[in-house]
């Protein structure tokens, strides 16, 4: 029996270039978080945006140590952290191969300009060793030719800060989405939080799997979502900081469950630039995890569950085999 | 009667000590890495003290190879397999 309830209180809105939930296992309280959500990601937005020449990080000094906000002190940790955590694998210094790949703007605006063609030019990140952060001292040194991109990492940290102050702020149990990163605080609804994984297929929305998450963070990384076209190539978001070139789109999603929404974005992340030895290297980490080939089809890690659907369930079978009849029917 | 390891055994060994070194040198860097940070705190524009930063390179560079284990990864927590009913949200590719 489906124990969703109708306490659940859900605000949706659109900010940080993409579409943000708010959800509260107390309908009456909802609003008052969702007004939370939206200053903290104001701040963020005007702290670390590489979007905005305005923003705290844009308007850095390059090549001497320099005075930060608390706010950017720990967004450019977070940074370090996954940097640190996934042994450079996902780094925040790919600022600069991002801008040369085509993507220095929102993806609404850069889908709509003409498409480039000129040859493009790879270069390794410099490497997240070069951000020297004093952390109680709130200050950073950023070499000159050093691009910082946060937005591996910024997002779910985000989702982390916001769904712990809504819980500390105003009692009871809260989901905040920012993106496909997910981060759970305080006690959930009866049954827990229920959350339909997009893998990016084709697949109608009643065939994407549901699980229970009652802690922690989910997030999901994809190679067929932030997308673009330069020439004949198309191109994704996600990084290879070794090469300076996008990650070989060896999955086409990849979603893992984890104590925080930074722990689980840093391994889902992660595990898109690694291809084919990502499912080993997760399950090293004892991370549950869900990674979908090119073909739709699920490779599951560790103690992620059965695919379960709301069209596999009418049908009375496992997700997979109805997963397998739906593309086999869309090919 | 003497016994020696076998080659599985040595190669083995040999890899765990380029480990513990690459360990070792990589604590080393980031000392040496807080440590010019908190000096340059005092001396904001002091060259000698960013091109020391940038000496650790080669050292980071080794401990990006993606293939030493990492153990900060938090607390194992488990996803579980839905009962039923339509998705309160949806993580999507981002």
């Amino acid at each position: 029996m489906n124990t969703e309830g109708a306490a659940v209180g859900r605000r949706s809105f659109a900010a940080i270039g993409t579409i943000n939930h708010v959800l509260s296992a107390q309908a009456d309280r909802v609003e008052a978080a969702a007004v939370i959500v939206r200053q903290q990601l104001a701040e963020l937005d005007a702290t670390c945006s590489r979007f905005r020449a305005d923003s705290e990080l844009s308007a850095l000094a390059r090549g001497r140590e320099v005075a930060i906000s608390p706010l950017l002190t720990e967004l450019l940790a977070a940074g370090i952290r996954t940097a640190r955590r996934t042994n450079g694998l996902v780094d925040p210094t790919v600022g600069a191969a991002m801008r040369r790949l085509g993507y220095d703007d929102d993806l609404a605006t850069i889908r709509v300009r003409p498409a480039r063609s000129e040859p493009l030019d790879y270069q390794p990140a410099p490497g997240f060793w070069r951000i020297a952060l004093d952390q109680s001292a709130h200050r950073v040194m950023i070499p000159y030719g050093v691009e910082v991109d946060l937005g591996a990492s910024a997002k779910a940290w985000a989702a982390d800060r916001a769904a712990r102050t809504c819980h500390e702020q105003l009692g009871g149990g809260f989901l905040v989405n920012l993106g496909g990163d997910l981060a759970v605080a305080g006690r959930p609804p009866q049954g827990g939080w229920q959350v339909s994984v997009d893998d990016a297929t084709e697949l109608d929305r009643d065939d994407w799997p549901i699980v229970t998450v009652r802690s922690g963070g989910l997030a999901t990384s994809s190679t067929a979502v932030r997308t673009w076209r330069h020439g004949d190539r198309e191109l994704h978001h996600i990084i290879d900081p070794h090469t300076g070139d996008v990650a070989d789109p060896w999955w086409r999603a990849v979603t893992v469950v984890a104590e925080t929404a930074e722990l689980a974005n840093a391994a889902a992340t992660a595990a898109v630039v690694l291809g084919p030895e990502a499912a080993h290297w997760l399950a090293r980490r004892r991370l549950p995890a869900r990674l979908v080939s090119q073909a739709g089809l699920p490779v599951y890690v560790g103690e992620w569950p059965e695919d379960v659907s709301v069209r596999s369930r009418a049908a009375g079978s496992l997700g997979d085999q109805s997963r397998t009849a739906q593309l086999r029917a869309s090919a | 009667m003497t016994t020696h390891p076998s080659r599985s055994a040595r190669v083995l060994a040999r890899e765990r000590g380029i480990r513990a070194v690459r360990r070792t040198t990589i604590a080393v860097a980031l000392t040496a890495a807080a440590t010019v940070s908190g000096v340059a705190g005092l001396l904001a524009a002091d060259w000698s003290n960013a091109a020391t930063v940038t000496s650790s390179d080669t050292t980071a560079s080794e401990s990006s190879t993606g293939t030493s284990d990492n153990d900060d990864w938090g607390t194992s927590t488990t996803p579980e397999q839905s009962s039923g009913g339509s998705s309160h949200t949806s993580s999507g590719g981002s």
